[in-house]
């Protein structure tokens, strides 16, 4: 089954895979050219220049019981009104997302993250990295998605951490020595981090790098105590190449197959609903300025705005219609409403039925 | 009608303030150039001793550059990487700086001396993130080799993660900005000794610390929920600092449920009000505050100057200490089109002539970022140069001499408002009022006396185009505004001292002991002992103290000056040592205030039953002060419904006791081994001796020979007190030295019955106590009394109602 599994991976790996690998092979990226984030919302390094990047990272379904035993645990909660000061019956829900972790990308070969929580190296995979897009908002705009802005990870996943903490000292796993301790990392003149921690009275250090072939990973240990390090991991082939005290170097195989596409889905609406767009409202992150209960912001409120006369900066006053919201939304410079800040919300570009959508759901702010 | 009125105001201000400023001839506006694929979302700013500027941008990287005198061949060179939304930045030296950043606490160096970091040492991670967006974080220096760091809550407008990191709380999640992992909402202290403490709460999004010079504490806050207008707090040591969600993790607090359906009162009462309190007009959300510590940079040496984050302007903090707590003014320093918005740091060249301005505004506007130089160009401009309180007005500087002086006081108005502190976002100037300027002395500086002045307001003074310097100039900014949180106490030459230890609170007046409140050990807080002027012994020492001649041991209960209630909620809180007996638990010292005329002390305490289970909570303020004949003792507590809803059932013993010195006693008692006694008592409504046991009356006051020398204890119930079924309080007065005033006394012993305080509401009740010597008729209580009546107490915020319980309150 492992076999097969890896055969897939490889076999899909070796396959040229649509644009993502073209655009690699056409073009050094940004960062590793200029040694500087830029715009770029997919940024990516090199093994000549790792791009160490941190940020939230997705959690790719790691289980919270072992893999993540380090972190607490969030849990809904209610829903609230800032205008009334009251809760609602509905609840907020928690999305995945790790908030601590360390992604680093040489390129097309090997990216992977690195928890300062758990630490410990969670997942690993090749041809792509985290595009940015949702957390750091294009150029123009600057906005994060609302609920959505953890960055999503593009690329083929070869490797996900398994179980409890895969490394023990003298014989003792880390998973039962208390939580581990992040110490930091220094950056040797290979430019790979190396990451360090304190578990009870030892001293790890690990670096991480592509192994012999594609989609394997060389991990090298070594403890300041000079213990015995070893490496485990169920259902995870380990090839073990050297180890003496107080050093272990191993070899990881995929143990995990699975490509994420560099593009995001995107659903054409049917039909606009107002329930998309209460669904745009939040994503968008129109919610953090305009209320939908009267309570004042940086933004007009919502409530009772289809309709009502509205009175600005330079413009004539009109009747809040489908045109000026969709103009609102599309060139918020346009008109300025008495009383509130010039500049203060970026231009959407919205497909029209989103627009249609944000018209229906505001219309029903009575 | 009233909203539209006053959005034409606020647009014709935006208009009039730009056209003040835009001829900014003292300072100039520069852009500093970037790459221009470089987001130049700048979070921190600091300066080398070489010169060279380091600036940490929200995508991860820190770039340093050493400014030359064209700001558009400004070369940057990558300095660090890999950082998370870094705000705080503090350079350590050359090649080494520290950085606060969304996960850690990070040092970061260069140790190979290539120009490049190579080390990024964790110091800390024992705060929580629980992957909102909206965590800001920044540090400054705590000048003793530690650092502060300002921890910024999250964001209704985004959610939390599966898999936070620190401790989570569902309690801390609730709200519009909440604090669901630890310490979120709170400054924290990373001392010399790698240690890090939480040091106070109370934050919504404190982007941005300062320490001053003198190691005050310095933060801003946006607008929003619990911030009526942008704030800047002095950060005091335990300070909560109003935004209530980060209670959850003061372990003082952790027994009264979500800290955001609290009393309104009790978050009153715990907030340590702001320094400073900007206005929309000048502020929409504050930056980190600046001070300025240059000659070079125009007359403002030593004030404050804080960018907003959402608009191009930054103000000007003109502060003082007023009745030991700093409090100013604030003006406009510049608002200009040329400034950018987004404004977040400032740090100041090694000139002393520039500061440079980082905005960023990634996520909450239209972006708006870079790096802005404004630098001094020598010519002193038209400015309001201080403001400063005094009794009965304020003290005003300009910054150069005005034509006409002597017609000021026709070119000046005077408002007041104040702001509503409660859940809403934001606030509108609420009970605003106009007042008349009485007297304008002086040439410059200039006395203005004005008609109300009054603590817990903000006051504006406004400026018409007719102020102009000798030379004609239009003065720069047409507004300058003070937040009066506290008025100049009146000198006295009976100074009200505290002197503080582990286990209470000693008061004295005129350096002479006047009483101590003991708060630790006991079942209940304790005001023992009391002194009258000349050393006067008023209380009975039993059973705080065992062996004094001449005392009776009866109703061991009876401790000095106590207070309880014989059945609160079905719990005990007057008899002790019965078997159903609660405890009053001293939590903390909220506040304490000494020096000219009075001093007080603010406490937190949980009210407890006898298995230690939470009924309720108090916040009370004892004042002291003195004259030549007496001492006197304001007691105001607010009883706070905490937990559940507070039953007072109607029983005759409560609510504030007192037991005097058994001189004091009516009558003797042989069983009691009382055989002589030497006290009167009389009430406000003209009865005397143990016939006042059970009337209604404003006072009641005993009085006679205790040790030889003529003194006397009266005991005021204000007349704002809850009295339901009469005018004035009912008193519980026995012949034998017990007084106690009793809002909750039996009806059929013509008291005033039942009463509730419903869940998240409070009940005030204010008492005096004046302690004289000599004759009773020299001590003139009937007039005393009234001037107590008059006595407003000490001030509540406006607060909107509290929002009610949700019903599952307690179940989820």
């Amino acid at each position: 089954m492992r076999f097969l599994l890896t055969l897939t991976a490889l076999l899909v790996y070796s396959h040229p895979f649509g644009e993502t690998n073209a655009q690699v092979k056409k073009q050094i990226s940004p960062y590793a050219e200029k040694g500087y984030l830029t715009f770029d919302l997919k940024p990516m390094g090199s093994q000549d220049r790792p791009l160490i990047l941190r940020t939230f990272v997705p959690t790719l379904g790691l289980p919270q019981n072992n893999v993540l035993q380090n972190h607490s645990k969030g849990l809904p909660s209610p829903k609230y009104s800032p205008g009334s000061g009251k809760e609602a019956t509905k609840q907020y829900q928690p999305i995945d997302g790790i908030p601590a972790a360390i992604a680093v990308n040489l390129g097309k070969p090997l990216s992977y993250v690195w928890d300062t929580t758990e630490c410990r190296l969670l997942y690993a995979w090749t041809d792509g990295f985290l595009d940015m897009k949702n957390y750091w908002g294009d150029r123009d705009s600057g906005r994060r998605k609302g609920f959505g802005y953890v960055p999503r990870l593009y690329g083929f996943v070869f490797y996900k951490a398994i179980g409890k903490h895969p490394v023990s000292i003298n014989g003792k796993s880390l998973s039962d020595l208390g939580s581990p301790k992040y110490s930091g990392y220094s950056i040797g003149s290979d430019r790979l981090p190396v990451y360090e921690f304190e578990t009870g009275s030892s001293k790890v250090s690990i670096k991480i790098q592509p192994g012999p072939s594609t989609q394997t990973l060389r991990l090298d240990f070594s403890s300041k105590n000079k213990e015995i390090l070893e490496f485990s991991s169920p259902s995870t082939q380990v090839e073990v190449k050297s180890k003496t005290a107080g050093k272990l170097s191993i070899v990881i195989r995929p143990n995990a197959g699975e490509r994420f596409s560099s593009e995001e889905k995107k659903e054409p609406i049917k039909k606009p609903t107002k329930e998309i767009g209460e669904k745009l409202y939040t994503s968008l992150g129109c919610i953090a300025c305009h209320s939908l209960d009267g309570g004042k912001n940086h933004g007009p409120t919502l409530k009772g705005s289809f309709g009502s006369k509205r009175q600005f900066l330079k413009a004539s006053p009109l009747i809040v219609d489908e045109a000026y919201i969709r103009e609102s939304i599309e060139h918020p410079m346009a008109k300025t409403v008495k009383g509130y800040l010039t500049g203060m919300m970026p231009p959407y570009k919205l497909q029209p039925a989103e627009y249609d959508s944000l018209n229906l759901f505001i219309k029903s702010i009575r | 009608m009233i909203r539209l009125h006053l959005s034409m105001k606020a647009f014709i201000l935006f208009f009039l303030c730009l056209n003040y400023s835009v001829s900014a001839s003292s300072y100039t506006v520069e852009n500093i150039a970037f790459p221009d694929d470089m987001p130049p979302e700048v979070g921190g700013l600091a300066f080398d001793k070489n010169g060279n500027l380091y600036a940490c941008l929200r995508r991860g990287d820190v770039v340093v550059t050493k400014p030359g005198k064209d700001p558009k061949s400004t070369k940057w060179k990558i300095f660090a990487t890999g950082l998370h939304n870094p705000m705080g930045m503090v350079l350590v030296a050359p090649g080494h700086i520290l950085i606060s950043q969304m996960a850690e606490l990070t040092e970061i160096l260069d140790t190979n001396l290539d120009g490049v970091a190579d080390h990024y040492n964790n110091l800390s991670t024992e705060f929580g993130i629980s992957g909102n967006y909206h965590e800001t974080n920044a540090i400054c220096r705590d000048g003793d080799k530690g650092y502060y760091i300002s921890l910024g809550t999250a964001s209704h407008n985004g959610p939390t993660f599966f898999s936070p990191r620190g401790v989570y709380s569902k309690d801390g999640r609730r709200g519009r900005n909440f604090s669901s992992n630890h310490l979120r909402g709170w400054v924290v202290h990373y001392d010399k000794n790698r240690k890090l403490t939480p040091f106070a709460s109370g934050f919504r999004m404190h982007n941005g610390i300062t320490c001053s010079p003198d190691g005050e504490v310095w933060c801003g806050d946006n607008q929003g929920d619990w911030r009526g207008g942008s704030p800047i707090y002095n950060v005091r040591p335990g300070s909560f600092n109003g935004h209530p969600s980060s209670l959850v993790w003061d372990p003082d607090l952790k027994n009264f449920g979500t800290p955001i359906f609290l009393p309104r009162k009790m978050l009153d009462d715990l907030h340590n009000h702001p320094s400073v309190q900007l206005t929309r007009k000048t502020m929409n959300s504050c930056g980190e505050p600046f001070i300025i510590e240059s000659n070079n940079f125009g007359p403002f040496n030593g004030q404050m100057l804080v960018p907003d984050e959402n608009g191009p302007r930054i103000n000007r903090i003109m502060m003082e200490k007023v009745d030991g707590a700093w409090q100013g003014a604030s003006t406009l320093f510049l608002y200009t089109k040329e400034l950018r918005s987004g404004g977040v740091r400032i740090a100041m060249d090694p000139s002393g002539k520039s500061i440079y301005y980082a905005s960023t505004a990634r996520g909450w506007q239209r972006p708006d970022e870079g790096l802005q130089r404004i630098t001094y160009n020598g010519k002193t401009p038209f400015h309001v140069k201080d403001l400063k309180v005094i009794t009965g007005g304020f003290k005003l500087w300009f910054t150069k001499a005005i034509q006409d002086p002597e017609k000021l006081a026709e070119k000046i108005s005077v408002r007041s408002f104040q702001f509503e502190y409660g859940y809403r976002y934001g606030s509108s100037e609420k009970d605003k009022k106009e007042h008349k300027i009485l007297k304008l002395t002086g040439t410059g500086p200039f006395e203005i006396q004005i008609d109300g002045l009054e603590a817990g307001r903000i006051f504006e003074l406004e400026f018409s185009p007719k102020v102009l310097s000798l030379k004609g100039e239009l003065i720069k900014q047409p507004r300058v505004q003070y937040t009066l949180n506290r008025i100049k106490r009146p000198d006295s030459t009976y100074t009200a001292s505290l002197i503080e230890s582990d286990d209470g609170i000693e008061v004295r007046i005129a350096g002479e002991f006047f009483a101590k409140y003991n708060f630790q050990k006991l079942s209940q807080p304790i005001i023992w002992p009391v002194q009258g002027p000349g050393g006067i012994r008023m209380l009975r020492d039993y059973p705080l103290k065992d062996g004094t001649p001449g005392e009776a041991r009866d109703h061991p209960h009876h401790r000095a000056i106590f207070i309880g209630h014989q059945g609160m909620s079905g719990v005990n809180y007057w008899h002790n040592q019965n078997k159903n007996a609660g405890t009053v638990e001293h939590l903390k010292v909220i506040e304490t205030r000494s020096g000219k005329d009075r001093a007080f002390i603010k406490t937190l305490n949980a009210w407890k039953d006898k298995d230690g289970k939470t009924i309720g909570a108090d916040t009370r303020t004892m004042t002291f002060g003195g004259d030549s004949i007496a001492r006197y003792l304001d007691l105001e507590i607010n009883m706070h419904a905490t937990n559940q809803d507070i039953v007072f059932n109607e029983f005759k013993d409560g609510f504030v006791g007192i037991r005097t010195h058994p001189h004091l006693r009516l009558s003797p008692s042989l069983k009691h081994g009382v055989e002589k006694v030497f006290g009167n008592a009389r009430n406000s409504e003209g009865i005397e001796g143990k016939n006042i046991w059970g009337k209604r009356a404003d006072w009641v006051h005993y009085y006679g020979t205790i040790e030889n020398k003529k003194a006397g204890i009266a005991f005021f119930s204000h007349p704002s007190n809850l009295t339901k079924r009469g005018d004035k309080s009912w008193w519980h007065a026995r012949d034998y030295g017990l007084i106690s005033a009793n809002p909750f006394a039996p009806v059929k012993i013509g008291g005033d019955g039942e009463h509730t305080i419903k869940k998240g509401q409070s009940l005030k009740l204010r008492y005096r106590f004046v302690f004289h010597s000599g004759p009773a008729k020299d001590a003139k209580i009937g007039q005393r009394f009234s001037e107590y009546a008059k006595d407003s107490g000490h001030p509540t915020s406006i607060m909107p109602e509290h929002p009610g319980y949700p019903e599952n309150y307690l179940s989820n």
